[in-house]
């Protein structure tokens, strides 16, 4: 037998045992977690709309899913998710970027006031910074300034208070408040407020901004809880559209190829990270695209159920294996997942023909 | 206070008059007549509970109502289970928004205007999403007399109580009389909008806070247990005094 490091490999490790001669709805410990979640580990997340199917299953399977700005008990479960309640742990609506999700903990901590406070639209007032967590807008801007008030206050007990920090890489492109660098959600003009050339500049971020973004976000996580781990994970939904210049197929590769660099280095470099591979249960070629709708952008129900199926089966153990047969059981499509219509995906917004 | 029971009346109502709504209506019902209301038909048709929902459809130049209960109360008072237009229409709609304030939502939520420490902001868009929502069953109802051609106007529900159950099981008290001030303004634009006249809570019937006067308060239900949701006859004979008002102005 010839003695070399490839000699004695499992089969995991090996393309043609692990991935070619295996259905891809089967391939097996594509994710071995760093770190173990139980029903008891208080869990936080955050990121871009795919995340808010990570948080629907920690809290449809009975986890510790923390929601620091829970819902008025009345109001209807359809009207919820449009007011950006029980989407993700806070209203703060999608994050897409690593260097969003670190102004949002700036803000919450208070060294970082963007200089556009406010947008104004027939009387109605729109926060720049989750622009669609009111489809009617605010009432007054004391109203809006009360609001994110406590929403930071939210923000601020959600890092205190968390074991675990999921967070969801979406994009690298974002649009930027040129006069302070605060990173808008959606392109000012699209959802509210009005794009000025002046003010408004795109930019697409590099490995080397996103890999600091979300180390300084840790950093800043782990000064008020220094038990806190992360979570890191890339969503598989392609970008609705590009500013870059570049084909949107192109685009949408550079930019999940640079998201999911920053997740193997942000593993390699911090015991305190772990990756889970939705990207690669949905997006790799051995999946055929067979998780995608038709317009091979949004992740149809089975996807989901795939990815949060493997999630859960890796942290509860195989079906037969001991633990609960309900609790690994993926969730049943049509039941558990909603239809895409029901993940607000801001976005989407971004296309015209959609818009 | 000394509540005068006979209102001032100007004008003769001379086409016959329906009044009828949810339990509200049982104050108007046991109150004194005053003058321009001794032939009217004063009834409730039922629970409240019932008016969340759409009940009632317009049917030619009547509307039916499409709650049993609501019906049968109807044909039993006025001959006939639709609203029909051989009389004018009176229902009791604006105003009192216990479905809304009663939920135990309150104990940890609050309006955002309010300020109140300790529990969850409600923004006014979330606000008016809810109140909107337990009022869509009577706009319906109010869309559907207009459509029919009837005569009808919205009859204002009485002021809130203080001594209500919500607020002694935690709701704070300014909580009810937010939402009891926000449902009301909203029912004023609306009812504007649709054409359908408006009658006020009568004046001087409530204190500085929005609630209903304490000595307007029913004290017991029909069946003999203790109320503290609804107004007495004497609240109920301004109302129908303040209706009369209304229909002498139209």
């Amino acid at each position: 037998m010839a003695d070399h490091p490839y000699a004695d490999l499992p089969a995991e490790a090996l393309w043609r045992r692990a991935v070619a001669e295996r259905s891809p709805l089967h391939l097996e410990h594509l994710y071995r977690p760093r770190f173990p979640l139980s029903r008891e580990t208080r869990i936080a997340a955050a990121g871009s709309c795919f995340a808010q199917h990570i948080g629907r299953q920690f809290k449809e399977r009975g986890y510790a899913f923390l929601d620091a700005e829970p819902a008025p008990g009345m109001l209807p479960e359809g009207q919820r998710r449009e007011h950006g309640y029980d989407l993700y742990s806070a209203r703060y609506g999608n994050l897409y970027s690593a260097r969003q999700l670190l102004q949002l903990v700036q803000r919450a901590q208070g060294t970082f006031t963007p200089l556009d406070e406010a947008w104004e639209e027939d009387g109605r007032w729109y926060d720049p910074f989750r622009p669609t967590i009111e489809p009617a807008g605010f009432a007054s801007l004391e109203e809006l300034r009360a609001m994110r008030e406590h929403h930071l206050g939210a923000v601020r007990s959600l890092l205190e208070q968390a074991d675990v920090f999921v967070f969801t890489f979406g994009l690298t492109e974002a649009w930027i408040d040129t006069r302070d660098g605060a990173v808008f959600p959606l392109c000012p003009g699209t959802a509210h407020g009005t794009f000025d050339a002046e003010r408004h500049a795109f930019h697409n971020f590099s490995w080397p901004e996103v890999m600091a973004d979300f180390e300084e976000f840790m950093r800043l996580a782990r000064e008020v809880n220094p038990a806190i781990r992360f979570l890191v994970t890339v969503s598989p939904v392609p970008l609705t559209a590009t500013a870059s210049g570049q084909h949107v197929l192109t685009a949408s590769v550079a930019s999940k190829s640079i998201l999911r660099a920053v997740c193997a280095e942000l593993v390699a470099r911090y015991e305190h990270v772990d990756y889970f591979p939705s990207y690669e249960l949905v997006s790799s070629h051995p999946m055929r695209a067979m998780f995608f709708d038709p317009n091979l952008r949004t992740v149809a129900p089975r996807g989901v159920a795939h990815v949060m199926g493997t999630f859960f089966e890796a942290h509860e153990g195989a079906p037969g294996s001991g633990s609960s047969r309900e609790a690994v059981r993926p969730a049943p499509a049509a039941a558990s997942e909603p239809h895409e219509d029901d993940v607000v995906c801001d976005e989407a917004l971004l296309d015209p023909v959609v818009g | 206070m000394t509540v005068e029971l006979t209102a001032e009346v100007t004008t003769e109502v001379t086409v016959p008059l329906a009044v009828t709504g949810n339990s509200h209506v049982l104050a108007l019902a046991r109150a004194s007549r005053p003058a321009g209301t001794q032939d009217a038909v004063v009834y409730a048709w039922g629970n409240g509970r019932h008016e969340t929902e759409p009940f009632s459809r317009a049917e030619g130049d009547a509307v039916a109502l499409t709650v049993p209960q609501y019906a049968t109360a109807t044909e039993r008072h006025t001959g006939h289970p639709m609203l029909r237009p051989d009389r004018r229409w009176a229902v009791l709609g604006p105003g009192h928004a216990a479905r809304v304030f009663r939920d135990p939502t309150w104990r940890t939520h609050a309006p955002a205007a309010l300020a109140l420490p300790g529990v969850e902001p409600v923004s006014d868009g979330v606000l008016t999403l809810l109140l909107e929502r337990d009022q869509r069953g009577l706009r319906q109802l109010y869309r559907d007399a207009v459509t029919a051609g009837l005569s009808v106007v919205a009859l204002s529900g009485p002021p809130p109580r203080r001594d209500h159950r919500s607020i002694q099981d935690g709701t704070p008290p300014a909580v009810v009389a937010d939402l009891d001030a926000r449902s009301y303004r909203l029912w004023e634009s609306w009812l504007a909008a649709e054409g359908v006249p408006l009658v006020p809570r009568p004046a001087g019937t409530a204190d500085a806070e929005g609630f209903l006067l304490p000595e307007l308060a029913a004290r017991t239900t029909p069946r003999g247990t203790p109320d503290h949701h609804h107004a007495n006859e004497t609240y109920g004979a301004l109302a129908l005094a303040e209706l009369v008002r209304v229909l002498g102005e139209l």
